[in-house]
């Protein structure tokens, strides 16, 4: 399993199509990129272009039609379903744009959710705590989901992302449905997260996001064009 | 910054299912524990069973008035008793020990039985199986020293 890799994600001549009416679609077209450990990285690209798709390749979620993902050595769509579904525990934490908080729990519960599956009760709550905590929401770990507003469930969702401590976290639009200075907010709290560390993926279509990152990658039409 | 192979090895071992090398602590914690328990089983279960099953145990030891030895035909219709475990002569067979249940029999039935042999016999004692058996290995283990 162990290849000889320089980085920490290598995309290989990777394609997605989809079948669309008897004719075959492209999502992404022969991509091929690589992103190093402890960066801070933006797909960027108009609405159908294929960041979406891309990114949920990268994080396990979707398999290619042909081509490789290799994360930290290991080839993503050569492991058993189980084993990438450790691969998502382990290493990422997901942030989208819709959030996807559960409404019927607290800010506490879903944020201890991801560890529903490990460690002692008390220590869980603890490390939920911490990362509620950190992302400002101490004193509304209580309450429900639709008792926050649309910054504070983003943070909540951030807060989820990292309880696991994973070494890269993707966002799918994590400022989309925010005003300008909460997504300044947000970004800032990435922009935090990859200074301690994390490797940050972020899709957006918004262009000053790109301020916060260390690289831009553009995708157009299913390539990847700069 | 370049790939480290290292930095998130544990993570990739979890991920890959890929077992450490040696026992682990905890592999290591619950054979030593089995193992003790085990032997603490060996040790203390036969004696628990023994002290179960002889709980109910005593022994009666005879001698016969003239200092002979115990005549085989006697004993046999001791053996055929309700409740006596066990008949042995001791003591150049000077010595009668009889092993009994106390709940089904006791010195006098015995007596009688011996009596319808014409035996004069007096009855030296009377103790509990488990000491009687006790102090035996203590009086042979003191012989052995002395030889």
């Amino acid at each position: 399993m162990m290849k000889p890799v320089d980085h920490f994600i290598q995309v290989h001549d990777l394609v997605k199509t989809y079948a669309d009416g008897g004719r075959s679609v492209s999502a992404i077209d022969q991509v091929n990129l690589s992103i190093d450990d402890g960066e801070f990285v933006t797909i960027m690209g108009r609405s159908g272009s294929g960041k979406s798709t891309l990114l949920s390749m990268l994080g396990a979620l979707m398999r290619p039609t042909s081509g490789k993902v290799v994360v930290d050595s290991m080839d993503l769509y050569s492991l058993g379903s189980e084993q990438r579904a450790d691969f998502r525990s382990e290493y990422i934490g997901f942030i989208f744009q819709s959030f996807q908080l559960i409404p019927y729990l607290t800010v506490l519960e879903n944020v201890s959710l991801p560890m529903a599956v490990t460690g002692l009760k008390k220590k869980k709550m603890d490390m939920a705590m911490a990362v509620i905590d950190r992302v400002g929401l101490a004193d509304k770990h209580d309450r429900l989901p639709d008792r926050l507003s649309g910054g504070e469930q983003e943070r909540v969702a951030i807060a989820r992302a990292i309880v696991n401590h994973p070494p890269l976290i993707l966002a799918d639009e994590p400022t989309g449905n925010l005003d300008t200075d909460t997504a300044g907010r947000i970004m800032e709290q990435l922009a935090s997260l990859n200074r301690e560390g994390h490797t940050i993926v972020v899709v957006t279509h918004n262009p000053e996001m790109e301020a916060y990152a260390s690289r831009n990658i553009r995708v157009r039409d299913g390539r990847v064009s700069a | 910054m370049a790939w480290d192979p290292e930095k998130y090895r544990e993570k990739r071992e979890r991920v890959l299912g890929i077992q450490k090398k040696g026992i682990s602590f905890s592999i290591m914690a619950a054979i030593v524990s089995v193992t003790i328990l085990l032997g603490l089983g060996v040790v203390t279960v036969p004696n628990a069973v023994s002290l179960w099953q002889t709980r109910h145990l005593d022994d009666a030891i005879y001698r016969l008035t003239t200092g002979h030895a115990w005549p085989d035909q006697a004993l046999a219709g001791i053996r055929n008793m309700s409740g006596v475990k066990k008949v042995t002569k001791d003591h150049h067979g000077g010595r009668l020990v009889i092993t009994f249940d106390r709940r089904h029999t006791g010195p006098e039935k015995m007596a009688g039985q011996l009596k319808e042999h014409g035996l004069s016999f007096a009855l030296l004692n009377r103790v509990n199986h488990r000491q009687h058996r006790q102090i035996t290995a203590e009086e042979k283990e003191a012989e052995g020293e002395a030889l």
